[in-house]
């Protein structure tokens, strides 16, 4: 299968924060969903591909290429959404439209008329005067409006009503459906992404917790639920965190099976969601 | 390229505008107060050169740069962009300078002392002095840190007068200053005469803008956006 993002090994180094050894790759046609707690590294990630920030180690390649030396080349394979847009806010939709369909040798105008009609977006008005999700919205459809082979989204839901984002979420899977295109799609909103996403990227602290297929994650992860004084920490295989309450503890496993086989009858296992997931993994007391 | 000078004009489309007018209105009034020609050609060298200067501020303002880098380009590329725009603007403003001159009421004879080999090559020496000092500048620090820059050369200036008022001019830095590059120019114009000079300016103009190309090439080229 062959990959459009490869990431190897990747480092960069600020003042307090170290994305460190990151790796992952995804492949042609899928959708990844990049999910981590503020700060884990996410941002980062997107923007040292987008060579928005200098890397201090590894490699980076998209569509085969290297990230730098085809910079050009492979920006006009990218649709992008920044989490908060940079337009210039005193000009208006029409003539940013105009500054920037240009540099796109795939764009298609028609297109971008249907989607500014279908996100109810004026041309005339100017950037400052929408709200973030028109922005946002904006963003999607210049990102949407050049037949990119690679969708790079940062947060892109963030600030979108429900119904729209729902809409948008319709939208790339259609997109994956159709033209087998590929996202790669940071969010907080792990609920977008048990609907569409095929691989789920989990960053923490810069580093890789795991990357691996949704479906894989969905299967092999779960929660416990058993009571406060029969829980020891070692009797759960593959457990990653958990937490106490009055009620009993909670704890999250990454080897369902194996822990199905060591609970008691009174011991509850659940399907873990992609919010459970990065609740333990960021604020439980334990994870391994 | 073409398509980064577009995107420039577009996205400065109201300074621009501003900007012409304040040349359009500048090159009116100054004559009516019978200022000299060199004089409305350095303020007007200064006023175009400032006008690219405001592009990078208003990348600045609006964190453009991030959009700008996202778009299917180089850094390099959108560098050379800023400079080639720059430049085209600055033409722009001399050549709008001449078409008003040409149409106010003794006009004509400034316009036959501006377009002279000798005040062509000054007035690109000073729009490249203001310009390719500044855009690095602006760069690397953003608008914010050229207005520190210019307040702090006010400032200096301000500091150099009252010394050289409290030593009685003994110790006039500036002035010294001044004295020793009329002094160079003097030389080298008696040494190489005055074709030989005017190559020089030009030699020294280029040098001016390449150098200031590759530096503002390089900050960028290590800007995290």
């Amino acid at each position: 299968m062959d990959s459009v993002l490869e990431i190897k090994r990747l480092r960069k180094e600020y003042k307090g924060f170290t994305l460190n050894d990151v790796s992952f790759s995804l492949p042609e046609g899928f959708i990844m969903g990049l999910i981590g707690p503020n700060g884990a590294g996410k941002t980062t990630i997107i923007k040292l591909v987008m060579n928005l920030i200098r890397r201090n180690a590894g490699e980076i390649k998209v569509f085969g290429l290297d990230n730098i030396r085809s910079e050009a080349e492979i920006k006009a394979r990218i649709g992008f959404v920044y989490d908060n847009p940079f337009f210039y806010d005193d000009i208006s939709l029409k003539s940013l439209k105009s500054a920037i369909a240009p540099f796109y040798p795939k764009w298609d105008e028609r297109l971008f008329q249907k989607l500014m009609e279908e996100f109810d977006l004026p041309l005339k008005k100017k950037f400052k005067t929408l709200s973030h999700g028109m922005k946002m919205k904006f963003a999607l459809a210049i990102a949407m409006s050049h037949d990119a082979d690679l969708l790079i989204l940062d947060e892109p839901t963030a600030g979108l009503d429900p119904v729209f984002r729902i809409e948008l979420l319709d939208r790339l899977a259609a997109l994956m459906e159709n033209e087998r295109k590929s996202v790669l799609f940071s969010t907080h909103i792990t609920t977008d992404l048990e609907r569409i996403a095929d691989y789920i990227t989990f960053i923490k602290d810069g580093e890789i917790v795991f990357t691996a297929a949704k479906d894989e994650i969905l299967e092999n992860w779960a929660v416990v639920k058993t009571g406060g004084d029969r829980f020891e920490s070692d009797g759960v295989p593959g457990l990653r965190g958990y937490r106490r309450s009055e009620y009993g503890v909670e704890a999250l496993t990454s080897d369902a099976g194996a822990a199905r086989q060591a609970l008691s009858r009174d011991d509850v296992l659940e399907r873990a969601s992609l919010e459970d997931i990065m609740f333990f993994m960021s604020k439980g007391e334990r994870h391994g | 390229m073409v398509n980064l000078i577009r995107k420039e004009l577009i996205l400065n489309r109201l300074n621009i505008l501003i900007f012409g007018g304040m040349i359009a209105a500048y090159a009116v009034y100054m004559p009516l107060r019978k200022v000299s020609s060199g004089f409305l050609m350095v303020s007007i060298g200064v006023i175009s050169a400032f006008l690219p200067i405001s592009f990078q501020a208003r990348e600045d303002r609006f964190k453009g740069a991030a959009l700008n880098c996202s778009l299917p380009t180089s850094r390099n590329q959108l560098i050379l962009a800023r400079y080639v725009t720059g430049w085209l603007m600055m033409t722009a403003g001399i050549f709008l300078t001449i078409a008003i001159l040409l149409m106010i009421p003794g006009g004509l004879t400034i316009v036959h002392s501006l377009l002279t080999l000798k005040s062509l090559i000054l007035w690109l020496f000073i729009i490249s002095l203001v310009f390719c000092l500044i855009l690095p500048f602006t760069m690397r620090f953003g608008f914010i840190g050229v207005l520190v820059f210019l307040v702090a050369l006010q400032l200096l200036g301000t500091l150099m007068l009252i010394l050289s008022l409290m030593f009685r001019g003994k110790t006039n830095a500036i002035r010294a200053l001044f004295n020793g590059i009329s002094g160079l120019v003097r030389t080298l114009k008696a040494g190489l005469g005055e074709t030989g000079f005017l190559l020089l300016g030009v030699l020294f103009i280029l040098i001016m803008n390449v150098l200031s190309f590759f530096i503002s090439r390089q900050l960028f080229a290590r800007k995290d956006l």
